[in-house]
């Protein structure tokens, strides 16, 4: 048994890690195919769909169209998420466990079904589809990730951390800008990078709430109607290379600032 | 030193207390954690509030801080009254039992947080700090996070941050409770140390008395939200004022017995231990007030004042009791033994060569050694 495992184990965990990362690198070569088409293999390579993709004014203006929104989002998914931890942080027993469960429960909702919610709703809120309604609607799956990180971070914070604070002459705006958000700030991090992320790829609210501002998934969607071609791995690889970077540069900045402190 | 030496004298005002607590009443819902609490704190002095837990000491402690709102009642502090003060506001430095150390500051950083509150500068607030990194002993921490310094460690820094803003008394909630033993004793010689040296006045919250009586100039023995007694260790060892301080603080023999005359300046007591009726001198009760013919009351008896050899005194009382245990202490030995009717005795003796388990022995004991105080009548203390 163990000399079995000794052997398969291994084996499964690179199969696993091909089917994980084998399309992502056919993806990333057929970028630089020198052929309108998509076909192995390659006889040819270039690197002119990298230049044809990064002039190209629609894939910008999705792409900023997107980064409008994770911005936006973000910002909305903070602004309510911090408050609710503090809340939740001070109050216990049954009602916590409660709070907790409603402010989690949108990200167990279908997607689909808190965008139409979000979309039947949009006229009385005074609002059209768009940019505005899609960061609004990535808010709602935000605040989820953002609370619980939050949370988590308040909870290894000292009860008399605050008070500490105010006994040496700390008053209510200096204990929260001097001691609470600094010591927050490594969950903080994460949680505006997470919203960012998270608003980046999401697919079907952007696409029910955007109206005609595209974000980029939903450009890179009407574009497959018109079948792939080389560009649309380009860019695609792009945003892979761009986002991994982000993630790994964000989970070690949370990570460094945790060890550190 | 002598730089530190200075903090002393900007804060000990002359004859008034440092710390004066008058009628203090703290109540959650219908429990009274301080019931009616008064108190006077001398400048300099180093003053322990000890009781078991839930007697009230650590709530009587955050009202100062301000932590805590009192229900009625005052706290003047420095002359000042200081009972609806904002906390941020008040001349105390309290000291926590987890430290609570800003760990996303360096040390220099935690320790200059309250100068900088003051508004010092930082020219001022820079050399403050190297004081107070030299008064804690560690000069070489400054630009660590709490985090990598060991728990004797942060709780010096957590000393250094309450002394640095120069505060008119520390309260300290128990700060060595997270401490293993070895460092505990160390930290309790230090911490004494430390505030003969810069004379502050201490308010140290315990519920170890072996901690109190080593480090406290006063003791102040708090039950039930109220203070039982306030003196100095050796007169709340040597005169307990209740048969709980007696209890609380070192090893005693409670003995029962009731009150049935008076006899110049003595105290006739009837003793139904010894079936004896002794003479104590009246200024042995210890208690608030003298106990009236008939009343019950305890007499207490250090183990160390219990003798199994006759001193010679004359006035020796001796009662006879039979020897249950011995414990070899090293350089003495500790007797447990058991009198007539089943009441358990603790003694001392130098040497264990002299009777054996189940022998009957003499104990003996000085009526100056024993101290009055009152029973409930159903025998509960």
């Amino acid at each position: 048994m163990n000399r079995v495992s000794a052997a398969a184990l291994p084996v499964w965990f690179w199969v696993f890690v091909a089917y994980l990362f084998l399309p992502l690198f056919v993806m990333a070569a057929m970028g630089f195919r020198d052929s309108n088409f998509i076909a192995f293999p390659i006889h040819q390579w270039t690197a002119r769909w990298y230049g044809e993709v990064l002039a190209d004014a629609e894939i910008l203006s999705a792409l900023w169209v997107s980064l409008q929104v994770a911005v936006y989002s973000m910002v909305i998914a903070v602004a309510v998420g911090l408050p609710m931890s503090f809340l939740v942080a001070r109050t216990g027993g049954v009602t916590r466990a409660l709070m907790i469960t409603v402010i989690v429960l949108p990200a167990f909702l279908p997607v689909v079904v808190s965008a139409i919610a979000i979309r039947m709703f949009l006229g009385n809120l005074g609002l059209s589809t768009g940019v505005a309604a899609i960061a609004f609607g990535h808010a709602v799956g935000s605040v989820p990730f953002v609370v619980i990180m939050i949370l988590t971070r308040l909870s290894a914070m000292s009860a008399n951390m605050a008070d500490a604070a105010r006994n040496l002459g700390a008053d209510d705006i200096i204990v929260m800008s001097r001691i609470v958000l600094p010591f927050l700030a490594p969950a903080l991090f994460g949680a505006v990078m997470f919203c960012l992320l998270l608003s980046f790829e999401d697919f079907v609210r952007s696409f029910f709430l955007g109206g005609n501002d595209q974000t980029f998934p939903v450009l890179l969607y009407a574009r497959l109607r018109f079948g792939f071609d080389p560009g649309l791995a380009a860019i695609s690889t792009l945003v892979l290379i761009a986002s991994t970077a982000l993630g790994l540069y964000a989970e070690r900045h949370i990570r460094r600032r945790n060890l550190g402190r | 030193m002598n730089q530190t030496v200075r903090l002393g004298e900007l804060s000990a005002s002359q004859g008034r207390p440092a710390i004066e607590i008058r009628n203090l009443v703290k109540r959650y819902g219908e429990f009274a954690a301080v019931d009616d609490v008064s108190l006077s704190v001398d400048p300099g002095v180093f003053v322990t509030l000890l009781g078991p837990s839930g007697c009230g000491k650590s709530t009587l402690l955050r009202s100062i801080a301000g932590f805590a709102k009192p229900n009625s009642g005052s706290i003047i502090v420095d002359g000042r009254d200081i009972t609806h003060e904002l906390s941020y506001r008040r001349p105390v430095s309290m000291v926590f039992q987890d430290y609570a150390l800003f760990p996303h500051m360096t040390v220099r950083q935690n320790i200059a947080f309250g100068c900088e509150m003051q508004g010092q500068s930082k020219a001022a607030i820079a050399e403050r700090c190297e004081q107070m990194l030299a008064l804690i002993h560690l000069p070489e921490v400054g630009d660590r996070y709490p985090a990598q310094l060991s728990g004797g460690q942060q709780q010096r820094i957590a000393l250094a941050r309450a002394l640095a803003p120069d505060p008119v008394s520390l309260l300290l909630d128990e700060p060595l409770g997270a401490l293993d033993l070895k460092l505990r004793r160390q930290m309790q010689q230090e911490l004494k140390h430390i505030q003969r040296q810069t004379g502050k006045t201490f308010l140290f919250v315990t519920h170890d008395q072996e901690e109190a009586m080593s480090m406290s100039d006063r003791i102040a023995v708090m039950r039930d939200g109220r203070i039982q007694q306030l003196g100095s260790p050796e007169d709340v060892y040597r005169n307990p004022a209740t048969a709980f301080v007696a209890g609380f603080i070192g090893d005693a023999n409670m003995i029962p017995a009731r009150v049935v005359g008076q006899d110049g300046k003595a105290i006739v007591l009837e003793v139904e231990v010894a079936g004896q009726t002794w003479r104590v001198p009246a200024s042995r009760v210890t208690a608030a007030a003298m106990p009236g013919i008939g009343d019950p009351v305890m007499l207490v008896v250090r183990p160390e004042d219990m003798r199994v050899v006759s001193g010679g005194d004359a006035d020796a009382l001796v009662m006879p009791a039979r020897l249950v245990d011995r414990t070899f202490l090293g350089g003495r030995v500790r007797l447990e033994l058991c009198a007539n009717d089943g009441t358990k005795l603790t003694a001392e003796a130098r040497r264990q060569d002299f009777d054996h388990l189940g022998d009957v022995v003499d104990l003996y004991c000085r009526p100056s050694d024993i101290a009055i105080v009152p029973r409930a009548p159903d025998g509960a203390p």
